[in-house]
C-alpha cells in the first residue's frame, strides 16, 4: 500500500484508476470467484464486505462521488489506515465510518450473477444512486475504462453549470448516447447542480481575482471552466 | 406570555429534543422569545404535535396534551424577563414560578396569571381545517350560514354564565366556534343595535315634533362621531387583503334581516353584497382568521395557525405572514406551513426545520455553523427564490420536472455550445447553422429563456 492513488491529484469525471484495492481480503475472496467463473453469493448492503469495498473505491476515486464528483469523504477517512493488516475495513465510530455514499452496479444486470465484482462497482454519492436504480447503462460514459474519455464525449456550460455532450460529437446516435448518460448518472441532476453552482462560483469568482484555491469536488467541471 | 424554549425527552418521534426560541446573537432582539416561529418539515415529523405542545403549555391545561406525552418542558417568558417553567410529567403539568412556588394546583396557578396577566388573551388557535370544522358544525346544524347560529347581544345577555381564563382562549379547533365568534364581533354587534336603536327613535321623535326630530338625530351624530364604527376599522385592516379578491368588508347596515346584527358582511368592490355561502374558501379563510386576530388583543397572545396556505393563492401567501403579524404585532405567533412562498416571510433563525434523523428521530436542521450568532446562519429564505427555497429549506432534490427540463437543459446548452462553434467557424448563415439554431430557439422558448439566465 503505498497511499498515493492518482486520483487525489486534480485530473478529469475523472477516469478511474481502480488498480489499487485497498480491501485485501475482499480482492482475495472475489478473485476465488473470478478464477472458477463461479456465481456470486448474494450481494446485500448488510455483507461484511459492503463497507470494505465502498471504502477502498472511495480512495481510488478521490473521495468523490464516481460520477457527479461530489465530495463525500477525505482522504484520511477512506485512506490505507482505516484497513487492518488482512485488509479489513476497521469499522469506528458513527462519525467517523458513515459516508453519504453507495456502492452503484454500474451495469446493474450483472448484479444477480456477479454482484461483488470489482469492475463493475462505484462509490456513489446517496444522493443520485435512487434514481439511477436498475435502468440499463451505456459503457461510453464509463469512468474506468481504457477508452473512457471525458474530453471527448463531454462539454461543460460554465454559465449554467451543466454538462452536455461535446458539440464536436457529429454522429447522432454518439449524442443521444451520451446525453442519455448524463441523464442516467445524474450529473445535471437538481441537487447535485445546485451544489455544483455554489461551490464552483465561488471558486471561480476567486479565480478571476487572481486567488486560486485548491479544489477537492466537481474536478472536471472545474477544469472545464478554465479551459 | 411567549414560549423561549422547549425540551422533549420522549414523544413519538422526538428524543432528547430541544428547541431555542429566542433571538440569536447580533441580533437587536438577542435572547427575547422570537416574534414569529415557522415551523417546518416531511408530513409525520410532528408540526401539528409540537402546535398541541404549545397550546398545552400556554392554555396550563393538560388535556390539549396527547396523554402519552411525558416528560415534555417548555420555558415561558414573562413580562420583566420572568420565566415559568413547565413540565409535562405523564400527563400532569407542573409550573415553577419565578417565586419559587411549584405548583399542580389549578387555583393557585390562576390566582398567579389573574395577577399578572388580568387582561391578556391567552390563545388564539386556528387548525388547517378551520373552514371545514365550521362547515362540519353547520352541517350537523342542518344550516349552511353560521350566522343563523350567531346571537345578537340581547341574546347573549339571557345566557348565564361568567367570564374565566377560558374567556380568554380562542380555540377553533374545539365544538365552540360559534359561541367565540360572538364573543369576537360583540363591540360589531353592539354598535349595530346602537345604530338600529337611534335610528328607532330618531322616526319616534319625528312623529313628535321636527325640532325633537333635529335633538335626537343630532345626538345620533354626536354619537357617531365619539364612537366610531367599528366596522370602519375592521374595514380598514382588512380589505387590503380582500381587495385581492376585489371584495371588501360592508361597512353599513341595511337591517334588511335580523343576520345584519350577527355578522362581517363582504361585498364585491362594485358593492354587490356576496352572502356567506357564496363565500370562496380563500375568502372564508382569510376573514375566519383575521378578523379575531385584529379584533382580539392580542399583546402576550400565543397564536398558532396550522398551513396558513389553506387555499389561498400564491399573490395572497407572498403577504398572509406580514398581514397577520401587522394585525396583531406583540404576539408571538406559531406557523406550520408546506409552502415556500409562506417560508420567505421569516428570518432564518424563525424557521424551525424538522427532519428524520437516520436513527428515525427528528432534529432540528441547524442553518448556522459555530456559534448562534446572526452573521453564522449560511441558508436566509429572504434572500432566495422559490425554487430555492424548495431545494434548501424544504429538500426538494430538483428544481422542476426532471424528466423534462434537466434533458432540454442537456440539449440546450450543446446546441448553444454548439452555435458558439459555429459563429467561430462563420457557419450559422449554413444549412446546419440555421438548423441548429432553429432547434436551440425552440428549446429556449420551451424552458421560457431561463435557459439564458445565468445561475
Amino acid at each position: 500500500m503505498n497511499g498515493s492513488p492518482k486520483n487525489w491529484h486534480g485530473g478529469l469525471m475523472r477516469k478511474v484508476d481502480k488498480t489499487e484495492i485497498l480491501a485485501n481480503e475482499y480482492a482475495s475472496w472475489i478473485a476465488e470467484y473470478e478464477k472458477i467463473s463461479r456465481k456470486h453469493v448474494g450481494y446485500s448492503a448488510s455483507h461484511k464486505y459492503y463497507k470494505d469495498v465502498l471504502v477502498s473505491l472511495l480512495w481510488c476515486q478521490g473521495g468523490v462521488c464516481a460520477y457527479t464528483e461530489i465530495f463525500i469523504a477525505n482522504r484520511e477517512r477512506c485512506g490505507p489506515d482505516n484497513f487492518d493488516e488482512q485488509g479489513r475495513y476497521m469499522e469506528r465510530g458513527k462519525e467517523e465510518s458513515g459516508f453519504a455514499a453507495q456502492l452503484d452496479h454500474f451495469d446493474s444486470t450483472l448484479k444477480a450473477a456477479e454482484g461483488w465484482k470489482w469492475d463493475n462497482f462505484f462509490a456513489v454519492s446517496d444522493k443520485i444512486n435512487v434514481q439511477k436504480r436498475n435502468k440499463s447503462v451505456d459503457y461510453i460514459l464509463k469512468p474506468d475504462t481504457p477508452e473512457y474519455d471525458p474530453h471527448r464525449f463531454l462539454g461543460y456550460d460554465r454559465d449554467r453549470h451543466i454538462f452536455h455532450a461535446n458539440p464536436d460529437l457529429e454522429d447522432e446516435c454518439i449524442i443521444e448516447r451520451v446525453e442519455e448518460m448524463i441523464d442516467l448518472l445524474g450529473l445535471n441532476y437538481g441537487t447535485i447542480r445546485d451544489n455544483r453552482i455554489r461551490y464552483l462560483s465561488l471558486i471561480l469568482k476567486r479565480l478571476s481575482l487572481d486567488l486560486e484555491e485548491p479544489v477537492y469536488q466537481f474536478f472536471t467541471a472545474y477544469q472545464m471552466c478554465r479551459e | 406570555m411567549k414560549i423561549s424554549y422547549l425540551e422533549i425527552r420522549a414523544y413519538h418521534q422526538f428524543k432528547d429534543f430541544t428547541l431555542c426560541l429566542t433571538y440569536p446573537k447580533g441580533h437587536e432582539k438577542e435572547g427575547m422569545p422570537l416574534d414569529k416561529v415557522c415551523l417546518i418539515g416531511q408530513s409525520g415529523t410532528g408540526k401539528t404535535s409540537l402546535l398541541n405542545i404549545c397550546r398545552a403549555f400556554v392554555t396550563r391545561d393538560a388535556s390539549h396534551a396527547g396523554s402519552d406525552m411525558r416528560h415534555i418542558m417548555a420555558v415561558s417568558y414573562l413580562k420583566g424577563g420572568m420565566k415559568v417553567i413547565s413540565t409535562l410529567r405523564h400527563g400532569r403539568l407542573v409550573h415553577e414560578y419565578p417565586d419559587e412556588r411549584e405548583s399542580e394546583n389549578m387555583a393557585h396557578q390562576r390566582e398567579y396569571w389573574e395577577e399578572r396577566y388580568p387582561d391578556t388573551n391567552i390563545l388564539i388557535s386556528f387548525p388547517a381545517e378551520i373552514n371545514t370544522n365550521l362547515n362540519q358544525i353547520l352541517q350537523e346544524k342542518n344550516s349552511d350560514n353560521p350566522m343563523d347560529y350567531l346571537k345578537t347581544d340581547s341574546e347573549l345577555a339571557k345566557e348565564p354564565g361568567g367570564k374565566g381564563a377560558e374567556d380568554r382562549i380562542f380555540d377553533f379547533e374545539r365544538n365552540n366556534v360559534l359561541e367565540v365568534w360572538n364573543r369576537i364581533l360583540k363591540d360589531i354587534n353592539d354598535y349595530k343595535v346602537e345604530d338600529l336603536k337611534y335610528g328607532q327613535r330618531t322616526t319616534k321623535a319625528l312623529n313628535i315634533s321636527i325640532e325633537e326630530g333635529e335633538r335626537v338625530f343630532e345626538e345620533f351624530r354626536k354619537w357617531k362621531k365619539d364612537c366610531p364604527n367599528p366596522l370602519e376599522n375592521l374595514a380598514h385592516q382588512l380589505n387590503p387583503i380582500l381587495n385581492k379578491f376585489y371584495l371588501k368588508i360592508k361597512k353599513d347596515f341595511d337591517f334588511e334581516s335580523a343576520d345584519d346584527l350577527k355578522f362581517v358582511k363582504i361585498t364585491t368592490l362594485s358593492g354587490v353584497e356576496v352572502p356567506y355561502n357564496g363565500w370562496s374558501t380563500g375568502t372564508k379563510q382569510v376573514i375566519l382568521t383575521a378578523t379575531p386576530i385584529f379584533k382580539l388583543d392580542t399583546k402576550d397572545t400565543v397564536i398558532l395557525i396550522d398551513e396558513p396556505e389553506r387555499s389561498l393563492y400564491p399573490d395572497i401567501q407572498t403577504g398572509i405572514v406580514d398581514d397577520y403579524t401587522r394585525l396583531a404585532p406583540r404576539a408571538q405567533f406559531f406557523f406550520a406551513t408546506h409552502s415556500p412562498i409562506i417560508a420567505s416571510s421569516f428570518e432564518p433563525w424563525e424557521i424551525v426545520e424538522l427532519r428524520f434523523g437516520k436513527d428515525g428521530h427528528v432534529y432540528r436542521e441547524k442553518y448556522y455553523e459555530g456559534e448562534d450568532h446572526v452573521r453564522n446562519y449560511s441558508i436566509d429564505p429572504r434572500f432566495l427564490r422559490w425554487d430555492g427555497i424548495l431545494m434548501h429549506i424544504f429538500d426538494l432534490k430538483v428544481e422542476g420536472n426532471e424528466a423534462f427540463r434537466t434533458k432540454a437543459l442537456t440539449k440546450a446548452c450543446r446546441l448553444n455550445a454548439k452555435l458558439k462553434k459555429l459563429r467561430a467557424e462563420s457557419r450559422i448563415e449554413t444549412e446546419e447553422g440555421r438548423k441548429t439554431l432553429a432547434e436551440f430557439e425552440w428549446l429556449a422558448q420551451k424552458l421560457a429563456w431561463r435557459f439564458d439566465e445565468k445561475s
